[in-house]
């Protein structure tokens, strides 16, 4: 794992002084601010209209009308913006050349995509960490369910840990950025609604497609669970994609 | 050429490694997906079962197969896909699998499915099917499946009781069939040769008997409920059964009367068969809606004060258009007039369920004539008592919710020793209603805050580069 932080802080560098990210972080806080105030105003106004109906008012809670919604609402958003971020990490070293460079350093391959990898982790912590003052305003305007917020912010975490492992491996096929982000976005998609299709064929075939699904997994999360199986199928989906990559970069030794 | 092979060779050997790696990923999979492990982080753990539904399932040593009919698209279908997962979780003898009726109506048939949300469970060789998905429902039922204890309802004979063995139609030949398939046994017993209620007696169904109960029979009828006993009687107009009195001691209230529905006679029956219009809040009647018919009935009221230890029930009245006539002489060819002394206006009760808690008394008579018994038996009598038996026999039972009504009546009070009550902490309501101030807040801080903190990041960051060029 020679050159890891090296390859990591130089990556950060690049994120913080392209005005790529902070675009995607603009728009990624704007849509997250808005799904936010929408659930919230959306739940104060039912909780209004309920004050007269003790039963309908047993039945209204945070974790169902704003955690749910507000984190299904994030997921939809990191699944559109994390492709821009990691859409750079290796088409743009390819189409600048600098990728020669990086391989002739004393770096192990390895190194090299993981302190990407990581580099984009640490992209994307960002982007959830400014979703935490809203959490903070709902503290303050009534008392949540921070195990549900907890659970919400781990499966985001985890679930970006396989988009970002997804688009990474799709920056290595190409050295065209826009390529890269359509190559990792069309698949993430197709993984994100694939579950449709579950109810449409036999069971056996129901459940690996049920199992594939990227959101069945995020599902349990944004309810307050923190499943093993969930867990594990994004490190799974993670580690087969920087596994991938890997093996994607050590053909150009003999690809010619 | 040389070039040529050492690629085929590379290309191999990443191909093959690309492979072993991915087989690894899915074997890794599989496994975890064998051994999963949860964490409820929600407040009032929703995603968990109860402690009792726990012990019930780590008790279970076959298989529960759940068969779920909910539509595709039903609302209801995830929140009981949740807790069937729940159940799954929990053990890994609980298999489920969910069944679109209108996709597979032969299935549907199969299982005589009616509504939607039914819930079949199949263990032990047995069925039971249940309408509400609820934990207490679903751990009941899996409890019920894996009793090995057979459970046996008693018929009274001996006073001219209706017949399980008659086929004809006044016969209950039905009613044996039907109790026989919620996986009860049922057997007759005759207090006139036997001293008290057979030992092993669920329920004890008295119904429609024509000449009067012997003192000796309802002191053993008495002795029975004193034990935690469960006792149904179904009592037609104008025949003495002798059990007034000791009826009247428990709160409840026979009169010589029978019921007039002019209403019925919509429904194109005579007017003596009373449509039953609401049900009273129990058990028995938990979310029933269906119609029954009680042919020639009498009331059965309630007294209060009901007596001390005693909890009373109205289960099921007829409409508002009918009365209890007190002066009926069946050879009147005119329907019978409401008389307002006489008379009792509907709706008038025709069935009545009371829970006895025996008294210190006779809780420790019961232990001292019973050493024992105790112990599987509930302390608490269950007595049920309608003021008609026709509505299950062969000719009415499969009219309406009738055989339904009956059957939750038998299944109450043969389940009641052992039932489980799961009472789950309700999700705590956090209703929220925002002032003017926190509603500014939540969009200033919610909205505006993060996009203007990047923007203004973005702009010091390019400002800071341009003056280092």
């Amino acid at each position: 794992m020679k050159g890891f932080f090296p390859v990591y802080r130089k990556e950060l560098y690049c994120f913080f002084s392209s005005p790529v990210l902070y675009v995607v972080a603009f728009i990624f806080t704007g849509l997250a601010g808005y799904f936010f105030y929408a659930s919230v105003s959306y739940y104060s106004l039912a909780s209004f209209q309920a004050a007269r109906d003790p039963f309908v008012a047993s039945q209204l809670n945070l974790s169902d009308m704003v955690l749910q919604p507000f984190f299904g609402s994030l997921g939809i958003v990191l699944l559109l913006m994390v492709p821009l971020i990691t859409m750079r990490l290796f088409a743009e070293e390819k189409k600048t050349g600098t990728i020669e460079l990086l391989f002739t350093y004393p770096i192990s391959d390895s190194a090299a995509v993981l302190g990407k990898f990581f580099a984009a982790i640490c992209v994307v912590l960002l982007l959830l960490v400014t979703t935490l003052p809203a959490m903070a305003v709902l503290a303050y305007v009534s008392s949540p369910p921070w195990g549900n917020v907890c659970s919400g912010y781990m499966g985001l975490f985890l679930m970006s840990c396989s988009f970002v492992s997804l688009g990474l491996f799709a920056s290595s096929l190409t050295q065209n950025q826009i390529i890269a982000a359509a190559l990792s976005f069309g698949p993430l998609l197709l993984l994100w609604i694939i579950g449709w299709a579950q109810s449409l064929t036999g069971p056996t075939l129901g459940s690996i497609i049920g199992y594939l699904s990227l959101v069945n997994h995020f599902d349990n999360f944004t309810k307050g669970i923190v499943d093993s199986r969930d867990a594990l199928f994004y490190l799974l989906f993670t580690t087969l994609f920087i596994f991938t990559t890997l093996r994607i970069l050590e053909s150009r030794q003999w690809r010619g | 050429m040389r070039q040529t092979s050492r690629f085929l060779k590379r290309l191999t050997t990443t191909s093959f490694g690309f492979l072993a790696f991915t087989g690894i990923v899915v074997l890794v999979a599989l496994i975890g997906q064998r051994h999963p492990l949860r964490l409820d982080l929600t407040e009032n753990k929703r995603y968990t079962l109860t402690e009792q539904s726990k012990k019930v399932l780590s008790a279970l040593n076959g298989d529960i197969q759940i068969k779920a009919f909910f539509q595709e698209t039903a609302a209801e279908r995830d929140r009981v896909r949740d807790l069937l997962k729940t159940y799954r979780y929990t053990s890994k003898k609980v298999h489920f699998q969910f069944i679109d009726p209108d996709r597979q109506p032969a299935l549907a048939r199969q299982y005589q499915i009616r509504d939607y949300g039914t819930l079949v469970l199949e263990g032990f060789g047995k069925s039971q099917t249940i309408t509400s998905a609820e934990e207490e429902a679903i751990t009941n039922a899996i409890l019920k499946l894996s009793q090995d204890r057979e459970k046996i309802v008693y018929f009274l004979t001996g006073h001219g009781e209706r017949d399980i063995g008659e086929a004809g139609k006044d016969g209950y030949s039905l009613v044996k069939t039907a109790i026989e398939k919620q996986n009860f046994k049922v057997k007759t017993c005759n207090l006139l040769v036997a001293p008290e209620v057979p030992e092993d007696a669920a329920v004890l169904v008295i119904a429609g008997p024509q000449k009067p109960l012997l003192a000796k029979e309802v002191e053993a009828l008495q002795h029975y409920l004193d034990r935690g006993g469960n006792l149904l009687l179904m009592l037609d107009p104008y025949n003495r059964s002798g059990l007034e009195e000791m009826l009247r001691s428990h709160g409840i209230l026979l009169t010589d009367d029978i019921i007039v529905d002019t209403m019925s006679k919509v429904f194109g029956a005579d007017y003596l068969m009373p449509v039953i219009a609401q049900y009273g809040h129990h058990k028995i009647t938990d979310g029933f809606r269906i119609a029954c018919f009680f042919p020639v009935a009498r009331s059965v009221r309630v007294s209060s004060p009901a007596p001390a230890n005693t909890k009373l029930l109205e289960l099921a009245l007829t409409s508002q258009y009918s009365w209890a006539e007190s002066d009926f002489k069946t050879t009147d060819s005119e329907p019978p007039k409401f008389n307002d002394n006489r008379d009792i206006q509907g709706p008038v009760p025709v069935a009545v369920a009371a829970a006895i808690t025996p008294s210190k008394k006779s809780d420790s008579t019961g232990k001292s004539t019973s050493p024992g018994r105790k112990k599987h038996r509930s302390s608490t009598a269950e007595l049920v008592v309608y003021g008609d038996s026709d509505f299950a026999s062969n000719r009415y039972l499969n009219l309406q919710g009738n055989s339904d009504l009956f059957l939750n009546t038998i299944n109450f009070l043969a389940q009641q020793e052992d039932l489980i009550t799961i009472e789950r902490p309700r999700a705590k309501a956090a209703p929220l209603t925002l002032t003017r101030s926190q509603s500014l807040v939540l969009f200033w801080i919610g909205i505006l805050l993060m996009p203007a903190v990047v923007l203004a990041a973005g702009v010091a960051v390019f400002n800071f580069r341009r003056k280092q060029r």
